[in-house]
């Protein structure tokens, strides 16, 4: 067992943890933060990719003791959380309101540009790709900030969506990428 | 996984003394890609993992007097990707840019594709194309080899039991006239089912003297077409175009992978692939510029 201090999003967090956990498990389990999902376990999917010290990581093949003291951006650090507790949740609460970003209490305006693109584009369907598929474009878009249809391609080469057939992801990394270059420096 | 205790030394006689300590079925780590797939099907069970990610000087990448590239075994790919390189050691950051995907190359390191052997690896290939010195070192001190040396004909590395690769030394920007580097693989993420070198160096008047022709993928450890590769030397780079391009193509394929041997289909499928990439590299060697 070994101590160790992640800042996840920001936030110090610590804990005791066999040497064996994955930073996957640490995200979820220690921080409790399960925007990131874990899909393959075997660094396939890239379902679990998360931000480590500016670079873009597979949490999954990751020990969380190799991330100690390290700084961890996952999917929540998008976008403003104010996720207000839903009470009553049935499918037919969830038909009523059924935009969703009204039953997490969250609006339009709080999303990150790639966040709303994939909104607006629909680039998902069961979202299990997407936090994986969000923070390696993000990671993309910085280094890259007007690329190709086909650069974003390779980009998210190492990401599996089984939904979309990527075509909508690859038009959203497309808009989201004009709004930051409208956005930025 | 099974348990381990996990070390991450801060400096490299740290790491020796580690290794040196707890013995044989001691695992190094540097970015874990490959390790920790191993681990988690519990292919390796070592007792001991020693991460290499927390020594500064295993990811540097200097130059040395005489212009040689200097990298830290634990230098990433993503690291290479982004370094501003002249000369042929440009191909080092397309390579690297261009194996696994975006969020491996961040984690794995060469000195890890390295040690990790596997024939289907870029990295292989382009140390032995390149004439790479491999620095190894451990607690009885520093030595280094020829990558051609450290990768065992059987497979796996020559590296002993209390050996930690330290640095990979490129020989300088301007030593090939050319150098080129292709490979097939099914998807972008996937490891090489050929990928092949061509490093060539030119005398003062511009004939070719050597023309290393290297081959991952085919057997357990980079092959390199030696006969095929000669019959470049003596030849002007310029003068590319005279040569029977296809027929070296096939003489190198006929070298590393006879096609008597070549019983499977996936066998012959290779054959086919290194004459496809052979020809392309020698057409490409021979344009401007190449």
């Amino acid at each position: 067992m070994q101590t160790i201090t992640i800042h996840v999003n920001g936030k110090k967090v610590r804990g005791t943890i066999d040497e064996r956990m994955l930073l996957i498990e640490f995200i979820r389990d220690v921080a409790n933060l399960t925007g990131t999902h874990a899909g393959c376990w075997e660094a396939r999917c890239g379902a679990c990719a998360v931000e480590l010290d500016g670079n873009t990581v597979k949490s999954c093949n990751v020990l969380a003791v190799q991330a100690d003291g390290c700084s961890v951006f996952t999917v929540e650090s998008l976008s403003q959380q104010r996720l207000k507790p839903v009470e009553h949740v049935t499918t037919q609460s969830l038909a009523g309101v059924y935009t969703p970003l009204q039953a997490i209490g969250s609006s339009a305006a709080d999303l990150h540009p790639l966040q709303k693109a994939f909104h607006t584009c629909h680039a998902l369907q069961c979202g299990f790709c997407t936090p994986g598929m969000l923070m390696v474009l993000k990671g993309f878009l910085a280094e890259n900030p007007s690329p190709t249809r086909e650069e974003v391609r390779m980009a998210i080469a190492g990401n599996i969506c089984r939904c979309t057939g990527y075509q909508h992801i690859v038009d959203a990394a497309m808009m989201a990428a004009e709004t930051l270059r409208a956005a930025g420096p | 996984m099974t348990p381990f205790t996990y070390f991450q030394p801060a400096g490299l006689e740290e790491a020796f003394s580690l290794v040196a300590e707890h013995g044989p079925g001691t695992r190094l780590m540097a970015g874990g890609q490959s390790l920790l797939l191993a681990l988690k099907e519990r292919l390796a069970r070592p007792p001991t993992v020693v991460s290499l990610s927390r020594i500064p000087e295993l990811s540097a990448i200097s130059y040395a007097e005489d212009g040689s590239l200097e990298v830290g075994a634990a230098t990433t790919y993503a690291q290479l990707q982004k370094a501003a390189f002249t000369g042929w050691h440009r191909h080092i950051s397309a390579i690297a840019g261009n194996l696994a995907d975006r969020s491996v190359r961040s984690m794995g390191t060469i000195g890890g594709g390295a040690c990790q052997a596997d024939p289907r690896y870029d990295v292989p290939t382009l140390l032995v194309a390149s004439a790479a010195r491999m620095v190894i070192g451990s607690i009885d001190g520093m030595r280094s080899i020829d990558a051609a040396a450290f990768f065992s004909p059987a497979g796996g590395t020559t590296l002993g039991p209390r050996d930690i690769l330290c640095r990979i030394v490129f020989p300088p920007a301007g030593v090939f006239a050319s150098f080129g580097f292709d490979k097939f693989r099914f998807r972008v993420f996937d490891a090489a089912v050929v990928n092949a070198a061509l490093a060539v160096t030119t005398d003062e008047a511009g004939r070719i003297t050597i023309a290393r022709l290297v081959f991952g993928g085919i057997a357990a450890c980079p092959s390199v077409a030696g006969a095929a590769g000669a019959r470049l030397c003596g030849v002007q780079l310029n003068e590319f175009a005279s040569l029977p391009v296809a027929d070296i193509a096939a003489q190198a394929s006929e070298e590393v992978l006879p096609i008597a041997t070549a019983t499977t289909r996936h066998r012959q499928f290779q054959s086919e692939l290194i004459k496809t990439i052979t020809t392309g590299l020698l057409t490409q060697a021979g344009a401007p510029g190449g």
